[in-house]
């Protein structure tokens, strides 16, 4: 029988899991993108706008905080670099599920389509504004460029949901990191 | 509150989620650059973002004021066309928020290239200070926005 070296005691370094906070991170910005568009359809558009729009188009980025919640409760030592790491990989899967709806769901034609719609639209809205000062070729060349964009842009508000969850996740670890730190034995002695 | 000293090599996360954070930081900066120079900056000083197709802010519509983030989007639209004074004078909060992110993208590059870590480098900065300078400077450019507001 050969001898082998005793297993390392992990004891002292086990961090809990980061699966749980990040599963929650994710299905919290599914669940949120879910219940505005049954807002939209059950309540009224209004009212899933006002709310969608609470945070600009980042609204997701809000929910940055709940990975990170999360995480320091299962770990207060939970460093801020690792809430930002927790909450922009959360919100970042949840927000990749939902590109996929998006992509899936509607082709680049139509995107481009639906895109030039809504520049057309935004244009003829502000043709009575006297600071409108867009010329019809600056019009088009604005118009040729949001055809060009469109399709990305679902693409870029995820990139960039993503980066601003994990700023918040790192500024609510920086804040409750103090509230979860676990009390030293002298201090209840 | 003593000053914590860590090694220049301190990555507070894992080198591959670090590396992650990194390139979708660069390729984010990359996409809004590439939108930002297509754009025509709104002649208003508020509203490119419209130019994308995207819904009016409701404020000036409804109470003829700016809202605290209004001329955000033309700023970063003017500083990113090379017109750094015409950035200051739309909204000074949304001028020194895109130098910031364009600076933030750079260190994010140096860091891919490097290997080093970009999570390590970011939390030795004092980001209470910096979040509480950000919001007096967003406070500072509504006031400056509401009292040149047209």
């Amino acid at each position: 029988m050969s001898m082998s070296a005793p297993p390392p005691d992990h004891s002292q370094n086990f961090r809990p899991s980061w699966v749980l906070p990040i599963l929650i991170g994710a299905l919290s910005v599914i669940g949120m993108m879910f219940t505005l568009e049954g807002l939209a359809f059950v309540v009224s558009p209004e009212v899933a706008l006002v709310l969608g729009c609470a945070s600009c188009c980042f609204s997701p980025a809000i929910l940055g905080f709940i990975p990170a919640f999360v995480g320091i409760i299962r770990d207060p030592g939970l460093q801020p670099g690792e809430g930002f790491a927790l909450s922009f990989i959360g919100v970042g899967a949840g927000s990749l599920v939902l590109l996929g709806v998006v992509y899936m769901g509607t082709s680049i034609e139509e995107m481009r389509d639906q895109g030039e719609e809504a520049i057309r639209g935004s244009f003829e809205a502000m043709q009575d504004d006297p600071n409108f000062t867009l010329s019809e070729a600056e019009q088009e060349k604005a118009i040729d460029a949001g055809r060009a964009i469109f399709p990305y842009l679902p693409l870029g508000m995820a990139m960039a949901t993503s980066l601003l969850s994990g700023l918040l996740g790192l500024v609510s670890v920086l804040i409750l990191r103090g509230r979860a730190r676990p009390q030293s034995p002298t201090a209840s002695a | 509150m003593p000053r914590v000293e860590r090694p220049e090599q301190f990555e507070p996360v894992h080198p591959a989620i670090d590396r992650l954070i990194a390139l979708v930081l660069v390729l984010a900066a990359v996409f809004f650059i590439w939108i930002l120079s297509a754009i025509p900056a709104d002649a208003r000083g508020h509203g490119t973002h419209e130019a994308l197709g995207m819904g009016a802010c409701s404020w000036p519509l409804e109470y003829q004021l700016p809202c605290p983030t209004c001329g955000v989007t033309t700023a970063a639209t003017h500083l990113v066309q090379f017109s750094p004074w015409r950035a200051f004078v739309t909204q000074p909060f949304g001028a020194i928020l895109t130098l910031f992110s364009l600076y933030l993208s750079w260190i994010a590059l140096l860091s891919l290239l490097r290997g080093s870590s970009f999570m390590g480098r970011i939390s030795r900065w004092p980001i209470p200070t910096l979040i509480l300078s950000s919001l007096g400077l967003l406070l500072l450019s509504w006031l400056y926005k509401y009292l040149t507001w047209e």
